[in-house]
Formats: C-alpha cells, structure tokens, sequence
C-alpha cells in the first residue's frame, strides 16, 4: 500500500511515529525537516502522485481548531473543524482536495494530544456551552484510521467531554474502533453517499455504497448516532432517478431514529480549485457539464441547484423528520477553504 | 523522453541502444534524438548540467510534462560499486538546498539520498550517493516539467574502498552499460507515467472560424476557448460552429448559442469516457 514514508527528524522517536513506521516495515523512510518541502513546492501534479501517494508524518504547529464559517453547522451554534490528516486515500473526481493542494501524499500530524489540547481550550472560550468539532474536510475521518488510532484516542478525549460534540465524516468501512467501543452521544458518524452508479463512476478507490450501508447499520445497532451526508449532488438527466432509488436504499436499510442529521449539497468549489482540476482532468465530462461560476464559487445554476435541493428535500421528508434536515448552497457560504459548505436548517427557508 | 548525462561515456551505452543520432553539427552541448527520446550532454558539474538540461528542454520543443532522466555516475558511502540507485532526496551539499523527486514508480529498484558536491567527493561521509550534476539538473528539469517526471538515476562508480582515481572512460561507460536494463525499466516507466498526462487532452476545436467572423475581446476569447474546450469533451466530433445561427450578429451571442447548446444535449455523466492511447514522446 504505502512504499514511501516522508518523515519529519522532530517525530522521528514520537512513539505514534515509530508504530506506525512499523505498520510499513517494506517502505522506503525519507528524513525530512518539514513536510511543507514535499507537500508544498509547485509543479506537482495531484493525478500522478494519485498513482503512488507516499505518507508524510508531521507535527502540526500553529491553530489547530479553526473556526468553521459563519452560518455553518448542523444546528449547533459554536462549530469549528480541525484536521489531523491531509489528503484521503480515496480518489473521488469531485473532491476539492485534488484542486486546494499541490501533493496527494498523505499528510499525517501525530500530535494530537495538542489538537485535543485546542479543543480543551475552545470549549473553554464558551462555558456552559455545547460546542461543534468537524472532522473529514481535508482528509477522511475513518479511511485511515487503522493506521493512524485517531479515532480511539478522540473517543476517549469526548468521554469526559459531553458538551464537545464531533462529526467525524466518512466514506470507509473502517469502524473497528467505533465498534470496540460503547457509543457516546457527542460523536456523529457522517457517511457520505451517492447513488450507486455516480460512487462508481466518480468515487474511486472508495467502498460501494452497500459496504457503507452495511458499516452505518453494525455503528447503529450500538447506538451511534449516524449522519447522513448528500454532499455533492451530481446532475445530470437522470438525476430524479438515481437520487430516488438512493434514498429508497438508504432508508430500507437504516431506521430513521438512528439518524442525528441527513444534510444535501450540490457540487460546488472554489473557482480556482475548479480550474486546477481541469488541468488534471480536462476529459472529465463532470467539470465540462454546466456549471457556473457564482461569485467566486462554481455550481449548478442557482434555478438547477434549488431544483435538485427541492427534489431531495421533498423526497427525504417522507423518510426523516424536518427537523433533522439541512441544506447547502454556493449562495450561502463563506469563501476560503474548506469547509466550504453552510448549512441552514431545511425548515427555514434560506431563500 | 529527455535525458542528460555528464560525460559521453556515460551517454553512449544510450545511443547505442536507443540508436540517437547527433541533431546538430556544432551545438552548445552534444543534442542525440530518435523519435521519442533526447540525449544532452552536459559536461561535469551542477551549473553545466542546469545549462545543459534548459538547453535540452528548448531543442525539443518545450513540450510541457515531459519526462527528464539524469542519469550518470556517483560515488557512495558504501561498497556498492556496479548498482544502480534512484534519488530519493537530493541535496545541493553547497547550499543546503534538498529536493524530494516523488517516489510514484513502483519497481524493485534501490533508493538513495544523492548530494551534489563541488568537487570531487573522497570522504562519502553520509549514507548518501555522492554526484556533481544533479542538484544543477533537478530544479530546471522540475521547472519546464512536473516532479512526478524528474528523477536522477546514479550508477555507483566508487566507494572508501575503491577511489574514483581508478575510474576511466571505458569502466564508466562499462557501468552505465551493465545497468542497461534499470534504465531503460524507468525510462518506460516515466514514459508510461507521462502518458496518463499526455493522452487525456482532448484535442481543443480552432478559434480561428470563430473569430474570423466575429470580434472576440480578450475576456470573450477566455469564454470561447472554455466553451470550446467543454464542447470537445461534450460534443466530440459534432461541429460547433453549426450551432451558432447563421445571422448571429455578436461574439456574445455566438458564445451564448454554444452554451445554449450544449446545455440542451442529454448529459450522462456515467457513460463511460473513451481514453485515446498515451502518446509516449
């Protein structure tokens, strides 16, 4: 799997460093000082390291929780997100990942006692109050878990946390660590989905959606609360279709009250992400369908998007309680990096 | 392909085998070509090679996301005379300068840590192979290609126990000959690798019939080429102009009728995309 392993000389003796060198005894070990020397420098292309991304390990420095943009969330009202990788080894052809950075090598920071430490002290900078930690925008919560324990070490930081709630946002099947241990309320499993035929066309190296559906029902039969992720939505003519039979998939296999929150998303992305994935792809008929360019942010036409937004909300609330519904627009965030969406409530209508 | 050697021992064991011949009678650095593949020349040392390796990149055409292989001699901390080994970090031993060629190929090569020295290296104080060019070669190959493509393959020539005093022409030419097979291995490989850029352009309809008939402004030239572009992918094989109504009498009307056609054609996203074959020069 991984051949090449970029290590900065600082973690080199971290003993999460020395573990999971361990998990690659065959791969070839690069001294570094910073990582930032291999993940940063131009004239990189994303597609072919996509053939071969190496794993760099670091040390994070600097902010480590950011503050999400305004408007973002999933109904609480203080939301931040951290990321303790970057990249995912995945390979999804609408990911704004292969169009915001230069490598597709996997970035891991092993300190995360110093993210938790951040947590510690933002949830002291609101007191007596519920506080949002969102997980998977730059890269996926879960798909590397087995490498890298995050998730075991976040589980424990949240036991005697209950007023920091995290969405830990994923694609993967790897929930072994979710499973070994009992569920918590402050702990959303957010599992991103499309229709078959669009994960199988565009979600490369990713599970099928039925693996996904297989892992959400073992997380909900222990009582974790599940989220439901319809972020993007790709159109095209058939578009009605598959999002019907998608839903009608999701929910024969998952009761409604297992779900905290089901949030819908058209595709959208920064302008010049945009751009840059066109140079990677510049066959893909996804980029070459139309989009617009809507301030900044390239989407479906205001008209198309509100259409697909209207089509899934109308067909999600006879499966989930209003309340539990929300939805995005290119309208509606903040420009900058990711996370890139802003999410209202449903029920409020936002135009 | 684009290589670029130190010495012409080292290149001829490749003109040999890839039958390059000479494409000038008197150039600034020794040039060999087939269809697919350069050879320059460089002379010793890192500013002859960034010289050369520039030179190497204008003479044959300044195609964007070409292969670059240096390939040569080094001396190494261990005695490891006759193998051959991949930079996995280089190192301007001068000024500090380390670069990172991605390490995308998988093959059973051995990887090494390569620095430049200025001079001939006779301590090979770290576990590192000890060159002259490339530190010079890597960052202009870097700049007129992309990192994934740029990599420096060194056969090792000497060691503690073996003195680069002993080396002369026919042993080097010897070395570089008996790794043949590595060579040419990543060579295809990085061809291979550059053809997953190379093939997947569609070929891009002309301008030209559009803005011979209408003024285009500079931004309205942006929007054509877009929309071109998408109706390549889209529309392959259709003419666009036959969309665009005879008596249309503005570049923004021609513009907005392509649009308004492709938007009116069925769009199946997962059809699946037909790949041309990768082009391998």
């Amino acid at each position: 799997m991984i051949q090449t392993i970029y290590i900065e000389r600082q973690v080199a003796d971290h003993p999460r460093a020395r573990e999971v060198l361990a998990r690659f005894p065959a791969a070839q070990r690069i001294d570094c000082d910073r990582y930032t020397e291999i993940f940063n420098p131009k004239n990189q292309n994303f597609r072919l390291q996509k053939q071969q991304p190496a794993l760099i390990i670091a040390h994070k420095f600097g902010k480590r929780v950011l503050s999400a943009p305004e408007g973002y969330g999933i109904g609480g009202q203080h939301n931040y997100y951290f990321s303790h990788m970057l990249n995912c080894i995945y390979d999804c052809r609408y990911c704004f990942l292969q169009g915001m950075y230069r490598s597709a090598h996997y970035v891991l920071f092993i300190n995360y006692d110093d993210f938790f430490a951040s947590m510690d002290r933002t949830l002291a900078n609101h007191p007596s109050e519920d506080v949002w930690f969102f997980s998977g925008y730059d890269c996926d919560s879960l798909a590397l878990d087995p490498v890298t324990g995050f998730a075991t070490h976040l589980l424990t930081f949240l036991e005697s946390r209950q007023r920091a709630f995290v969405e830990l946002r994923t694609k993967s099947t790897q929930i072994r660590a979710l499973l070994a241990a009992p569920a918590i309320p402050n702990a959303v499993v957010a599992f991103s989905l499309t229709p078959t035929e669009t994960a199988d066309r565009f979600e490369h190296k990713a599970p099928p959606i039925a693996k996904r559906l297989q892992a959400m029902r073992q997380l909900a039969d222990k009582g974790w609360p599940l989220g439901l992720r319809f972020d993007p939505l790709i159109f095209d003519d058939a578009f009605e279709e598959r999002y019907r039979r998608l839903f009608e998939e999701v929910f024969a296999a998952l009761a409604p009250q297992s779900l905290h929150s089901v949030t819908l998303g058209a595709f959208r992305m920064p302008q010049r992400f945009f751009r840059n994935l066109i140079r990677l792809y510049p066959s893909e008929p996804l980029f070459a369908s139309p989009l617009q360019n809507r301030s900044g942010l390239v989407s479906y036409s205001k008209t198309r998007e509100e259409e697909m937004i209207r089509f899934c909300l109308k067909e999600l609330t006879t499966y989930v309680p209003p309340e539990r519904l929300f939805s995005c627009s290119a309208d509606t965030r903040q420009h900058g990096n990711p996370p890139v969406q802003t999410l209202q409530a449903a029920g409020v209508p936002k135009r | 392909m684009r290589l670029v050697t130190a010495l012409t021992p080292e290149a001829l064991p490749l003109i040999e085998h890839y039958r390059l011949e000479q494409v000038d009678s008197d150039p600034l650095f020794p040039l060999y070509r087939n269809d697919t593949i350069y050879l320059v020349v460089s002379g010793i040392g890192k500013t002859l090679a960034a010289a050369a390796t520039a030179y190497l990149h204008t003479k044959s055409g300044e195609l964007p996301n070409q292969p670059f292989l240096n390939i040569g001699i080094a001396g190494h901390h261990r005695s490891i005379a006759g193998a051959a080994r991949v930079a996995n970090r280089i190192t301007d031993q001068s000024t500090g300068q380390t670069w990172y060629p991605p390490q995308i190929i998988r093959d059973s090569m051995e990887r090494s840590a390569l620095i430049t020295v200025e001079t001939v290296e006779r301590d090979y104080a770290e576990d590192a192979a000890y060159d002259m060019e490339a530190a010079g070669f890597y960052p202009i190959a870097w700049r007129a290609s992309s990192a994934e493509l740029v990599q420096s393959l060194k056969v090792i020539s000497d060691h503690p126990g073996e003195s680069v005093a002993h080396l002369d022409l026919q042993r080097i030419e010897g070395l570089i000959g008996n790794c043949f097979d590595e060579i040419d291995g990543l060579v295809k490989a990085l061809q291979d690798l550059a053809g997953i850029v190379v093939s997947t352009t569609p070929e891009p309809y002309r301008l030209e019939p559009f803005v011979e008939r209408w003024h285009f402004s500079v931004t309205q030239r942006h929007r054509l080429r877009r929309v071109l572009a998408r109706w390549a992918v889209l529309a392959k094989g259709e003419d666009p102009l036959t969309s665009v109504p005879s008596g249309c009498p503005s570049a923004r009307h021609t513009i907005e009728a392509l649009e308004n056609a492709l938007l009116a054609k069925p769009l199946d996203l997962h059809a699946e995309v037909a790949r041309p074959l990768p082009k391998l020069s």
